[in-house]
């Protein structure tokens, strides 16, 4: 481990870095405010509900499937049919939470290309690749 | 006790010093810095002055430990005593109520307790018996939850473990939800801790994509099988894997040791061609320090097996990531924290995304425990100025070592 004294400008310090931070930052914070907002109108019952928030108590001792069996929903992106209800507006903003490394590191790529990185960007690219397939539904197991 | 910030030291001078130290370990976000006098607590991913070494004079430390120590001692027992008492009496004298509502529990009750008159008919026509109301108000539990998890959240900062080692076997345990809810918003709970700390560690430079991404990659494809895994599993075999899973994370917590410079004399040939290496600022010392990592292969095989863990029951993988990231891969201390936040931030996501596909995501659960457990982390924090970690860490060990027991029992059906 080399320690040294400098007084040139650190080599931590990129753009790039800078960029990915304030990427990460803003998407979070607003997949936060979403997720507030729209919990905030589910509690107050201003919007309708798909499950009367009195009812959820019956449902949350279930397995997902048979959650899913009880009430109708059928899991993979099929809450954006239902968005108009105000517990599933709640999964626009977790959504968006779990999506904000995929859009973090779709910024990320060009920057790296730049930078003539291709190994990093390669990494990068199949990391959005496996995020992708992850928020596909197309893999599936069980029940 | 007290925590030392730059400012601090700055003021501190150096005749006036009662005891001095390095960070000696790490344990999930938290940078532990000791000598023989004291110990303090100093780097979460939300307070961060990342000073190496530290300085306080007695003075300091004899006010600081006179005005707190009364106060803190009343508050940290009344917190840990509301814990258990809402914990083993509370809940689970609720849960009864709770599972009367469930439709299945709902009809066997009602078969017992309600007159045959009180049949009606389906639309098939078979005579059934209408389900009973819950005499527990439905928003109890998201007060509860909320509650609960404040208290979780302040317990994990103080003693320096991530939110979901710990929410997933209590809640898991003590609450009425099926583990398929409680391990999806344990993996939503770790992705906002994540979220809300990376930036600032990007901005410190701390956080090497370099070192994270390849690891992050290999843990997220595994988080992603351990997550399809867990959903296919009983609920019996998760909870059975989990109390042993925990019991682990005590052995690890307890046996690790970290060192803040590990010594890394030859770099595999993975790292060379990775160029897994970097510097970062030592802001104590104004130093830049140079660092390269070695033993990529078995990094990458243990965190195949740390994603994997984490994505099967939603712990999140802090508890992990460090220790590997550190003493295996031989990256600093402060570098290794700081990438694990970005390695749990993708495994954490990808596995979500398992368990929002399957419909695991119940709004009711996972927005009352993340708010609970991030304002609770901000408490935390603000308290590590007048709180023992040492103390609080052993708390964490007992609050582990009570949720694996009641996960075992569970697993075996001695205790449901």
């Amino acid at each position: 481990m080399e320690e040294k004294q400098t007084d040139a400008v650190p080599k931590y310090s990129t753009p790039r870095r800078e960029t990915y931070a304030s990427w990460l930052e803003n998407c979070s914070r607003t997949g936060l405010a979403i997720v507030a907002i729209s919990f905030a109108i589910y509690v107050t019952g201003s919007i309708e509900s798909h499950l009367p928030v009195k009812d959820i108590p019956s449902y949350w001792g279930m397995s997902a499937a048979e959650y899913m069996q009880e009430t109708g929903y059928r899991g993979g992106w099929a809450w954006t049919s239902l968005v108009h209800k105000a517990d599933y507006m709640n999964f626009i903003g977790i959504c968006f939470l779990a999506s904000v490394t995929m859009v973090c590191n779709l910024r990320l790529i060009p920057m790296l290309l730049k930078e003539n990185d291709k190994i990093l960007a390669g990494i990068c690219v199949a990391q959005i690749i496996v995020i992708l397939l992850a928020a596909s539904g197309i893999l599936t197991v069980g029940h | 006790m007290t925590t030392l910030t730059r400012a601090t030291v700055s003021r501190v001078g150096r005749g006036n010093v009662a005891s001095r130290g390095n960070v000696t370990h790490v344990v999930a976000s938290a940078v532990y810095l000791i000598d023989n006098k004291t110990q303090l607590k100093l780097w979460t991913p939300t307070d961060l002055p990342l000073t190496r070494s530290f300085e306080i004079s007695s003075k300091q430390l004899a006010a600081s430990r006179r005005k707190n120590r009364i106060i803190m001692h009343f508050f940290l027992k009344t917190i840990l005593s509301l814990a258990f008492f809402g914990l083993f009496f509370l809940a689970p004298g609720l849960r009864i109520h709770a599972d009367e509502s469930s439709p299945e529990a709902a009809s066997a009750v009602a078969t017992k307790s309600q007159p045959p008159e009180l049949a009606v008919q389906d639309s098939s026509g078979a005579f059934i018996m209408p389900a009973p109301k819950s005499r527990t108000p439905w928003w109890i539990w998201p007060i509860l939850l909320f509650i609960v998890c404040f208290l979780l959240g302040i317990v994990a900062v103080l003693g320096g473990v991530g939110g979901g080692v710990l929410f997933v076997p209590i809640v898991g345990s003590f609450f009425p939800f099926h583990m398929d809810f409680v391990r999806a918003t344990g993996l939503l709970l770790a992705l906002s801790g994540a979220l809300a700390s990376s930036p600032m560690l990007f901005r410190k430079g701390m956080t090497n994509l370099r070192v994270a991404m390849p690891f992050s990659l290999v843990a997220s494809c595994s988080a992603i099988v351990g997550a399809m895994l867990g959903m296919a599993i009983s609920e019996k075999v998760v909870q059975l894997s989990l109390g042993i899973i925990i019991l682990f994370i005590v052995a690890i917590m307890l046996l690790t040791r970290k060192t803040e410079y590990p010594r890394v004399e030859n770099p595999d040939r993975l790292s060379n061609l990775l160029r897994i290496n970097g510097s970062y600022l030592e802001e104590s010392t104004g130093h830049e320090v140079d660092w390269k990592a070695h033993r990529s292969v078995l990094s990458g095989i243990l965190f195949v097996f740390i994603g994997f863990i984490g994505g099967m029951f939603g712990l999140g993988a802090g508890w992990a990531n460090v220790p590997v990231l550190n003493m295996v891969s031989g990256v600093p201390l402060k570098v290794a924290v700081a990438t694990s936040s970005y390695i749990l931030l993708t495994s954490s996501s990808a596995a979500a995304w398992v368990y929002i596909n399957k419909g695991a995501l119940i709004a009711m659960i996972a927005i009352p425990s993340i708010t609970g457990i991030m304002l609770g982390a901000k408490i935390g924090v603000k308290m590590l100025k007048r709180t023992r970690p040492e103390n609080v860490r052993k708390i964490v060990i007992v609050l582990l070592v009570v949720a694996s027991a009641r996960a075992l029992l569970k697993g075996f059906g001695i205790w449901n």
